[in-house]
């Protein structure tokens, strides 16, 4: 279950550190985008709920809802949803595989990896919030698997998708021209701010991405072990 | 969940969304119903330029409107005035969507923080529009309401939420495309003083909920409910619109400002300062538009900060105490110096229009709790007694279609409307004649 969600960036026990200006390429990638195993097998408290299609609409409320669920939620401060319980256990515990279809020819598993890998650091130096990465990392993919990219704008592709997921998730944005820095002036504000744009304009603001963190804090609540993810 | 939500929505022919250049405009045509008209059409688009060439999703979102368009046959928001104009002008079918050339501004509606609302119309089929123009912030790009706005939009197709039709990217500024609604409830409830008739209410108070239950079972809170964000039709559909500050509701530790809300529609728990709320907030802003519906006047008009408003409040709920709402006392802005005033035995003491309703004024109390989790939730109040003299059909109906194509539901004059009418000496023919 976990492996197949595990599309995004690994946020190891990496000490903060200030990011590397630009990109080094004698980093090893923390991060291959070679396809991970379809999925693993499904717990045995979600009947069947990871091998339903996305579109399946007529969900009966709360029919996969383990026992302790409402608890769970409660300990996650989400009591207000017991009503949604049922249903915010379907949604998370949705199989979300990555797009079969492979990266753009030009770009490599390894050229991805090094910029999630440096966004990771960047998050990590401004200090956001674990689901802005997840989301950026997604839009990052979205963009890349929609159509043909530049190569040696990949990294403000990257620093962008973390802008526009700044957007959607934090409360306090980050100033462009703080982010321009972090890319050592590879990009300037105004071009960060088109790259903006263009994202928006060719994932069709299709923006939401349910990230990994809800659904593994969910799961940690139920097996009752102490929460290491999130704030 | 977009992703989710996004194939839920589209039919799983859409997925041509992904495929290349050729097979779009290949599509494209061959929806057009009338092919000698498209070619007949296409060489005068030079006013649209290059938007069947460019990467510009015109093909695409054209087959993506039909789609909608065959879900949702009627639409209930064209004007009966606007039917002569429709059909004496030609429309072009082969116009694109997302091309700004495609739109012609009519009048200013008006002008928000951030954008400004036209009233427009298509050339593509004629439709009113609503045109909200987004002026970009020179140093931050794209504002983030935008940004959230139009993104939860996409996945939310529901007949009581405002539908987004179009997005039109230009240099300069991002034109959100909306179906025209007429009025807004606040100015429904300014045209009709002294409250409106009970069955409208029992109508518009089924839409608003249910429309809250489903962006509720989507995890998003819209935060931001107040009677000019709900758009009214001239049949009487009620909308849900400016989602400029909703949200997904996510781990609720990313803590949420505690400024949402219109100060008069903000529940006492995000105005005690707690921050991690949940779908109840939108509850108790529905629970307040519901009574002012009845009174015709805001529930606490005049506060001027967070502690009139609660006050205010005290003053009908009581105050509440750790043995009515446990943990109040943890929370930011509680004072424990309030005096114990006792609550009014019924809510129609205080407004006396809730006693004439069955099973109106039991709906209220449940939805204006002040703890919490004590409140009732939009889903659960959709079953509630008041309802139950609606039609049964109604709880069956598919999202995306309207109350109003039940047989036998309608809006009922309003008694303003029925004494204007009757001083002109004639019934009143059609309802939206009154507006």
């Amino acid at each position: 279950m976990l492996a197949s969600r595990s599309q995004g960036p690994t946020t190891g026990s990496r000490s903060p550190r200030t990011p590397t200006p630009g990109l080094c390429p004698s980093r090893s990638p923390a991060v291959s985008h070679a396809p991970k195993p379809p999925r693993g097998a499904p717990p045995e408290s979600v009947p069947e709920a990871t091998c339903l299609p996305l579109g399946c609409q007529a969900r009966p409320p709360g029919m996969w809802a383990p026992p302790g669920l409402e608890a769970a939620l409660g300990f996650l401060g989400l009591e207000g949803e017991r009503e949604y319980a049922g249903d915010i256990f379907a949604e998370v515990m949705v199989c979300r595989t990555p797009p079969r279809s492979a990266l753009p020819r030009a770009v490599t598993p390894e050229m991805r990896a090094l910029v999630v890998d440096w966004l990771v650091q960047v998050h990590e130096y401004l200090g956001l919030e674990g689901d802005t990465l997840y989301l950026a990392v997604h839009l990052l993919d979205s963009y890349l698997h929609s159509g043909r990219v530049r190569l040696h704008r990949l990294q403000l592709l990257g620093m962008a998708s973390l802008f526009v997921a700044c957007k959607v998730e934090e409360r306090v944005l980050p100033e462009p021209a703080s982010l321009c820095l972090l890319g050592a002036g590879s990009f300037s504000p105004a071009e960060l701010l088109r790259a903006e744009r263009r994202i928006l304009s060719r994932l069709d603001f299709r923006l939401h991405h349910l990230g990994p963190l809800l659904c593994l804090g969910l799961l940690a609540a139920l097996a009752r072990s102490n929460p290491q993810w999130g704030p | 969940m977009g992703q989710e939500l996004c194939a839920k929505t589209l039919p799983p022919e859409c997925s041509c969304y992904l495929c290349p250049e050729g097979g779009e405009a290949h599509s494209c045509q061959q929806t057009q119903p009338a092919a000698m008209e498209t070619v007949v059409e296409l060489t005068d688009l030079e006013e649209a330029p290059g938007c069947m060439t460019s990467f510009h999703p015109g093909g695409r979102q054209a087959v993506r409107a039909r789609k909608q368009k065959s879900q949702r046959p009627r639409s209930h928001s064209d004007a009966f005035q606007e039917e002569g104009l429709r059909q004496s002008s030609q429309w072009r079918k082969s116009l694109p969507f997302g091309a700004a050339s495609s739109y012609l501004n009519l009048e200013k509606l008006g002008e928000g923080s951030y954008a400004t609302v036209y009233k427009g119309i298509s050339r593509i089929n004629g439709q009113l529009v609503a045109l909200k123009v987004i002026s970009m912030n020179a140093e931050e790009g794209v504002p983030f309401t935008a940004i959230r706005e139009a993104s939860l939009l996409k996945g939310l197709k529901h007949a009581n939420i405002v539908l987004l039709h179009d997005i039109i990217h230009t240099k300069e500024t991002l034109t959100f495309v909306f179906e025209y609604m007429h009025t807004d409830l606040a100015q429904y409830m300014s045209q009709h003083p002294g409250g409106l008739h009970p069955h409208n209410v029992r109508l518009f108070m089924f839409q608003l909920l249910r429309g809250l239950a489903f962006i509720h079972h989507q995890h998003v809170l819209h935060r931001d409910l107040k009677p000019q964000n709900l758009l009214i039709s001239h049949l009487g559909e009620l909308k849900l619109a400016d989602f400029g500050l909703a949200r997904a509701k996510s781990i609720p530790s990313q803590t949420y400002s505690s400024e949402v809300v219109t100060l008069w529609y903000r529940p006492p728990d995000a105005l005690l300062g707690a921050t991690e709320y949940s779908s109840e907030l939108d509850v108790w802003g529905a629970g307040c538009i519901f009574i002012e519906m009845f009174q015709g006047r805001p529930l606490f008009p005049g506060v001027s900060n967070i502690w009139e408003q609660l006050e205010k409040i005290w003053e009908v709920l009581g105050v509440p105490t750790e043995d009515t709402w446990p943990g109040i006392s943890k929370l930011p802005n509680y004072n424990p110096e309030w005096f114990p005033l006792p609550a009014p035995p019924s809510l129609q003491r205080v407004w006396s229009r809730l006693g004439g309703v069955p099973e109106a004024e039991d709906l209220a109390s449940r939805m204006l709790k002040g703890c919490p989790r004590a409140r009732v939730s939009a889903q659960q109040a959709l079953v509630h007694h008041y309802f139950s003299a609606l039609p049964s059909q109604l709880r069956q109906l598919a999202n995306e279609e309207s109350l109003f194509t039940v047989s036998g539901v309608r809006l009922k004059p309003e008694m303003c409307d029925l004494l204007a009418s009757y001083r002109k000496g004639h019934h009143p023919a059609r309802l939206s004649k009154c507006w």
